[in-house]
C-alpha cells in the first residue's frame, strides 16, 4: 500500500485569497503554508492550539507578522486550511492596540465620564478642579496611575 | 495598569486580540466548505514550485 503524502486541502475562500496576491504577498503566503505543511503540529511559538470552545476541535492557529491561518490536521495527515488572512486586513483593533490608541482613548473616555459624574455632585471651585484633572488625563497623563 | 507595546505582546496575546466572533465564524465556515468538498489541493511539490515562481496559481481544483 502506497504511503500517503500529506498535502494542503484548502477552502475555496482561501483559493480566492491566494489568487488575489501580488508577487511579494504570494511569496510570504507560500512560506507560511510551507512551514505549516512541513510541521503542522502546534509549537506555542507560531502555531497555537485553539482551545476556545467555539473553534472546531483540532483547530490550530498560525500567526506571523503577515498572516493569520487557521487549520487542522486530518486523520490521513493532510492539512486543512480553513482561512488565511493578512494580519493587516484582519482588524484595525490589533493595529490600534499596538499604537496604544484604542486602550488609551478608552481609558481617557472612562476618566472623563467618571469626572463628569463627579462634577454633577460638586459645584464652584471643585468643578473647575475636576475638569482640570480631566483635561490633564486626556492630554497625556500617566496611564499607569489611572484608577481602574 | 500598563499597556503593553507591540514589542512586549506575545504571539499568543496577539492572537487573543485578533479573535472576534466574526473571525471564529469565518474559521467555522472554512472548515464547513472543506467538509462539503469545496476545496483546492496543493501538494508539497506544488508548494516548492510556487516558491520558485512566487505564485500560487498552479493548483488543482477538485
Amino acid at each position: 500500500m502506497q504511503e500517503h503524502t500529506p498535502q494542503l486541502i484548502y477552502a475555496v475562500s482561501v483559493r480566492a485569497t491566494l489568487d488575489s496576491l501580488d508577487f511579494e504577498e504570494s511569496l510570504s503566503a507560500i512560506n507560511a503554508l510551507f512551514s505549516i505543511l512541513t510541521d503542522p503540529s502546534y509549537d506555542d511559538v507560531r502555531k497555537f492550539r485553539a482551545d476556545h470552545s467555539l473553534y472546531p476541535s483540532g483547530t490550530v492557529e498560525f500567526l506571523n507578522e503577515e498572516w493569520y491561518i487557521a487549520y487542522r490536521v486530518a486523520d490521513n495527515g493532510d492539512v486543512q486550511i480553513s482561512i488565511m488572512r493578512r494580519v493587516s486586513d484582519l482588524l484595525p483593533r490589533l493595529l490600534a492596540y499596538w499604537n496604544g490608541i484604542l486602550s488609551y482613548a478608552d481609558r481617557c473616555q472612562m476618566i472623563v465620564q467618571r469626572l463628569e459624574r463627579l462634577a454633577v455632585l460638586l459645584d464652584g471651585e471643585a468643578v473647575n478642579l475636576v475638569f482640570l484633572l480631566g483635561a490633564h488625563a486626556v492630554n497625556g497623563a500617566e496611564v499607569n496611575s489611572v484608577p481602574e | 495598569m500598563t499597556i503593553p507595546s507591540k514589542d512586549t505582546l506575545t504571539t499568543e496575546q496577539k492572537l487573543e486580540l485578533l479573535r472576534t466572533d466574526e473571525l471564529i465564524a469565518d474559521v467555522r465556515e472554512g472548515f464547513a466548505e472543506i467538509e462539503r468538498g469545496e476545496v483546492s489541493i496543493m501538494t508539497m511539490d506544488d508548494l516548492k514550485r510556487e516558491m520558485n515562481q512566487g505564485r500560487c496559481k498552479n493548483t488543482r481544483h477538485s
